[in-house]
């Protein structure tokens, strides 16, 4: 037997352990024969491991490794079970970060970034995993990003982007836009921890609510039931009836106020409306006497966050605004209040307020001394007050003729009397807003759109796609993007009347070059689409995902929508990329 | 992906150290992965020892004088044990159970120690273990099981070989017939696992309906196990 280490235990005459010198033979020998390398002629099932790609961060930790080695003992597991496995690993490159590290250290992003990426594909090495690194993808190279723009042309041609002027999350730290998913905690920025402020910007957004129905299912997937129920709280899809308050004010044109509700059984509680601070009839609506203090409050429900809006423990503020609605079903005269937990961006932007039956509207009602009526009685009710709202069910009383009827029966006996008489419909409402994906930063894929004084927004033809990032751009925290001052890039030819025109200069929320890289790896040198099809019907869905479960809500969400958007433009056959998903947890 | 959640202990330090199989195997022990669980210095001292400990059982030459004496009833114990472990080792790598897995694997080679330290398998049989061992730790620690692998006199490469199977009947516990006395006196029989320990067999006596009729109210002075066969409890 022929024995390669050099040191001996002298008692035995056996060969000493020495990791240090055994491992780094093999990793050399594994890599000259390729034996990782995954071919699509295989006799043998084919397994698709993938683990989530690193972010370019610079070193890898042991959070890194502590996703990576348990995964690849799977893929390794797999392969020896007879399974053709693909294990193959890249780079997630753009980012925050990297821009951060161009202002602060002078240092290109892309320098920074390739630099970073050699270190952890060394570091990456030294692990010993089944990598397939033939098959290495960088999402921020032309050659890749190229194809995620291409991806956003299509997504726009099916009328799945559009913009819009919206209000934003804005971290002033950052000076970004930030997605409902990136603001934390007590609405703070994910990366920085500054709190968020609101501001109004026109900006790209993908219509990912179309598929709000679709996304709640989970058809052939077997994923942990925790994050299938984070998803399907985020979605947030609820069965109610809108309904219609009358108004009838002297010189406002509209004739109704809509609001939401999955309780309609709780009508006849109504007390108060209250309507979102930016609510467009506010200022319509607003009697001369109570203008100045209304204008105050709005200055200051301005300066608050979502997060801090919504929050249940917080004291409840608001103000009268002098008018009436009408409630329709019992003819009642109900005040008009604007509140910051009411948000103009979820649902109608109103509010029903029915201080009996719900804890929000009942704190409100006590604070502001506003009448608290109940409708449903819980069983053996005394008739005396409440001590806090009865949100459960019971029986219908001081509600006319739906007196006696238990609650349930109530809510479709109150909705068809609605429909009947036209003072509202069923209707179903979802929590999930459309997803915003412009970042005012230079280190993305720009977004391939030019907008031209007589065409109008034009998107970048396809074959002068990539729309590169200018090399020599300026990295200063101004606030917007440093693409916006860079002449070169933003002059251009408008593509279809050859006039002057000027480039988009956002680029793309970096989850949108994640949403693709799994099939990248099917053939990333593939310069005719942004996948060979026949390697990525061979891969294709993948077997086994794993990675944190930190990214319920945002990658893996995206990446479910984004397949489905390109099946449904026949790119693709499957609705679900990724069949099984394991989240590991964290090593501290 | 993540770009924003601090992690501190520096991997590259302790691949230097102890080399990444000692990592691997150690993060894989420390918890169940989809909970995670605490880095502590002396557990990856742990899984160092360990791969140790596996390394010499594969390549140091068995110690003691003489001939080595054949036991039958420990190689049918070292079968069992050995597609137990198998089936253990690949049910918990299917589900990702790696905590569990390590487990199983330390204490298979624990028992391989002692059999070697007593000799008591044929040459052959052990062999053939010893195979088996490092097929089961090729997925979780691939540069010691290749290397042990070659230096076992294997063609290269150990991840392109298939992982062993079990076989279910070998997997099911031989069973014995355990008899317990009260005072020398037959009084209960009860099927038990080949492989119950001594405290087990004598929790499980003391618990019988009919022995407790028989040492109820009395003082126990003594309890003897003779392995495999029976429990005798001396009551006064």
């Amino acid at each position: 037997m022929l024995l390669l280490t050099s040191e001996y235990d002298i008692r035995t005459m056996a060969p000493k352990y020495n990791p240090q010198e055994i491992e780094k033979k093999w990793q050399a020998r594994w890599e000259a024969d390729h034996i990782y390398e995954a071919h699509e002629t295989s006799e043998r099932p084919k397994w698709y491991a993938l683990t989530m790609f690193p972010y370019t961060s610079g070193d890898l930790h042991i959070g890194h490794w502590y996703a990576m080695a348990p995964s690849d003992v799977h893929a390794r597991f797999k392969r020896m079970k007879g399974y053709n496995v693909f294990h193959p690993i890249g780079f997630d490159a753009f980012g925050l970060p990297a821009e951060n590290a161009a202002i602060k250290h002078g240092i290109h992003p892309h320098t920074w970034t390739m630099r970073n990426v050699e270190n952890m594909r060394r570091q990456l090495k030294t692990i010993g995993a089944m990598y397939d690194w033939s098959r290495e993808v960088i999402t921020c190279l032309p050659e890749y990003y190229r194809w995620t723009q291409w991806f956003f042309l299509k997504l726009y041609e099916a009328g799945l982007a559009y913009r819009a002027k919206a209000p934003a999350n804005w971290c002033p730290q950052c000076k970004t836009v930030l997605a409902n998913e990136q603001v934390v905690g007590e609405g703070v920025c994910e990366r920085c921890g500054t709190p968020v402020i609101r501001k109004d910007l026109e900006q790209w957004f993908f219509r990912i609510t179309k598929y709000a129905d679709e996304l709640l299912e989970f058809q052939g997937v077997e994923w942990p039931e925790r994050v299938k129920l984070m998803q399907r709280n985020w979605i947030g899809k609820s069965v109610g009836v809108e309904i219609s308050f009358g108004l009838d004010v002297k010189g406002v044109s509209e004739k109704e106020i809509k609001v939401f509700t999955t309780r309609p059984d709780t009508i006849f509680g109504v007390t108060f409306m209250v309507l979102a601070p930016e609510h467009p009839l506010v200022a319509k609506l607003t009697t001369s006497e109570y203008k100045e203090e209304v204008r105050d409050y709005i200055e200051w429900a301005r300066g608050q966050t979502e997060i801090e809006r919504l929050s249940t423990e917080k004291e409840k503020t608001g103000v009268f605004i002098g008018a009436h609605v009408i409630n329709k079903l019992n003819g009642e005269r109900v005040p008009i209040w604007i509140a910051d937990y009411v948000l103009l961006s979820y649902g109608t932007g109103a509010v029903m307020g029915v201080p009996a039956h719900d804890q929000r509207d009942f704190e409100f009602a006590q604070d502001f001394g506003l009448p608290i009526k109940m409708v449903i009685s819980p069983p053996g009710w005394s008739g005396r007050d409440l001590k806090e709202a009865y949100v459960e069910g019971g029986t219908m009383v001081n509600s006319a003729q739906f007196n006696g009827m238990p609650g349930e029966q109530g809510k479709e006996a109150i909705a068809d009397c609605m429909e009947a008489k036209g003072y509202g419909k069923r209707t179903t409402s979802y929590r999930l807003r459309d997803w915003l994906i412009s970042r005012q930063r230079y280190w993305g894929a720009p977004i391939p759109i030019i907008y031209c004084s007589k065409c109008g927004i034009v998107p970048v033809p396809e074959k002068d796609l990539p729309v590169l990032l200018p090399e020599d751009a300026e990295f200063k925290p101004t606030g917007e993007s440093p693409l916006k001052y860079c002449e070169s890039f933003v002059n251009t030819a408008c593509p279809k009347c050859g006039g002057r025109a000027s480039r988009e200069t956002d680029t793309m929320d970096t989850f949108m070059c994640s949403n693709w890289y799994f099939l990248r790896y099917a053939s990333p040198g593939y310069d005719k689409g942004p996948f060979e099809p026949q390697k990525l019907a061979y891969w294709m869905p993948v077997d086994q995902y794993t990675g944190g479960a930190e990214h319920a809500t945002m990658h893996l969400f995206y990446a479910r929508f984004f397949t489905k958007a390109i099946r449904d433009l026949g790119l693709v056959k499957f609705g679900e990329p990724f069949t099984r998903l394991f989240n590991q947890g964290t090593v501290v | 992906m993540s770009k924003s959640r601090g992690n501190v202990v520096t991997p590259d330090e302790y691949v230097a150290r102890m080399g990444s199989d000692t990592v691997r195997a150690y993060l894989m022990f420390v918890g169940p992965w989809d909970q995670g669980g605490g880095w502590d210095d002396s557990g990856i001292s742990g899984l160092w020892r360990w791969l140790n400990r596996v390394w010499n059982l594969v390549l140091e030459e068995q110690k003691g004088e003489g001939l080595p004496t054949i036991d039958e009833a420990v190689g049918i114990e070292l079968r069992h044990l050995t597609h137990k472990t198998i089936k253990k080792v690949s049910e918990d790598l299917e589900k990702f159970r790696f905590n569990t897995m390590i487990a199983a694997l330390m204490e298979f080679t624990n028992y391989l120690a002692k059999v070697k330290e007593e000799r008591s398998v044929a040459n052959s049989a052990w062999k053939k273990t010893i195979d088996t061992l490092l097929l089961l730790l090729a997925p979780s620690v691939p540069h010691i099981a290749e290397e042990l692998w070659e230096l076992t006199g294997h063609p290269y490469s150990i991840h392109n070989q298939s992982f062993p199977s079990w076989d279910e009947k070998l997997v099911a516990e031989e069973q014995i017939t355990l008899v317990i006395q009260v005072n020398g006196k037959l009084r209960d029989r009860v099927e038990v696992p080949v492989s119950i320990t001594e405290s087990e067999a004598k929790e499980l006596a003391l618990s019988r309906e009919r022995v407790r009729a028989h040492i109820n109210g009395k003082e126990i002075k003594d309890i003897i196990y003779v392995p495999g066969r029976l429990v005798n409890i001396v009551v006064k």
